[in-house]
């Protein structure tokens, strides 16, 4: 049975681009990267519009729901939309940035910071 | 005006992008456009958001004229747009940013408080195609209802 839900949330979390992984530890530094509200920044080299930022519910692997300040990424290389909020992990070009700040201000643009994450050794 | 652009830290344009690329190398003329306008507003940061009847207004050096979608029955809307590009005119449109419409009008796959461009209408299946500025998440076959839902103006120049 313990293998059933192992190799399940395996294939979940294969299944999303968004992943959360204990071993993971962010280093602060130069990998950090802020993308504002409405513009197109780069994540590892791929392009990421950031648009969207609003308070609604997101979701973490293992069926975590959290709510709070989220924001909608469009990812050019995958042509897709996934929203993300503080935790979110997104791997692009076979690198993870962790979601570490959304943050929004009344009606001015908001802001979304990235960190990059590797495994821990 | 020095030939070069800012870039990423992985060395791509960081505003304007590249355009087709020809025998003689890529189209720069957007990014030369938006470097020039940079440099006489004080920099790029002196440009980022506002009005894109305003824009439009410096590219084409014609001025805007600004409507709201809201006023017209669907078909009028539709009929007036068409007419708009029959004669070449340039058309941009604003997403609404308003709080009470946003999650609807994400799920719509609209990106809220933006400027988009007019490309086309379809006036028998009710439908516009819009170009996002982005280069990519184009709102193609975009019903007129969810247009005079979530965009409060349009400008034509």
């Amino acid at each position: 049975m313990k293998a059933i839900i192992v190799v399940a949330l395996a294939l979940i979390s294969s299944l999303s681009c968004i992943s959360i992984n204990s071993e993971l530890k962010s280093f602060p530094g130069d990998n950090v990267e802020e993308i504002t509200e409405n513009t197109v920044g780069e994540l590892n080299g791929v392009r990421v519009g950031v648009s969207n930022i609003l308070e609604d519910t997101y979701f973490l692997p293992y069926n975590r729901q959290l709510t709070g300040m989220t924001a909608q990424l469009f990812v050019f290389t995958d042509n897709t939309d996934v929203t993300v909020g503080k935790g979110s992990v997104i791997t692009i070009n076979k690198s993870q940035w962790e979601v570490v700040k959304v943050e929004k201000e009344g009606n001015e643009l908001g802001c979304v910071t990235f960190q990059r994450v590797i495994n821990k050794e | 005006m020095k030939s070069n652009f800012p870039v990423t830290s992985n060395g791509n344009p960081a505003y304007a992008q590249k355009g087709d690329i020809g025998a003689k190398g890529p189209e720069l003329w957007a990014m030369l456009i938006e470097k020039a306008y940079a440099i006489s507003e004080g920099g790029y940061d002196e440009i980022e958001g506002g009005n894109p009847g305003d824009a439009m207004e410096i590219l084409t050096n014609k001025e805007s004229t600004t409507y709201d979608p809201s006023d017209y029955e669907d078909a009028v809307l539709l009929k007036l747009l068409k007419n708009f590009l029959s004669k070449k005119r340039a058309i941009t449109a604003s997403s609404s940013s308003s709080s009470e419409k946003k999650k609807q009008a994400k799920n719509a796959g609209v990106v809220t408080g933006h400027a988009y461009i007019l490309k086309s209408v379809d006036l028998s299946s009710k439908t516009i195609n819009l170009h996002n500025p982005w280069g990519s998440k184009h709102l193609n076959e975009f019903s007129i209802s969810k247009f005079k839902k979530y965009f409060y103006r349009f400008q034509v120049n």
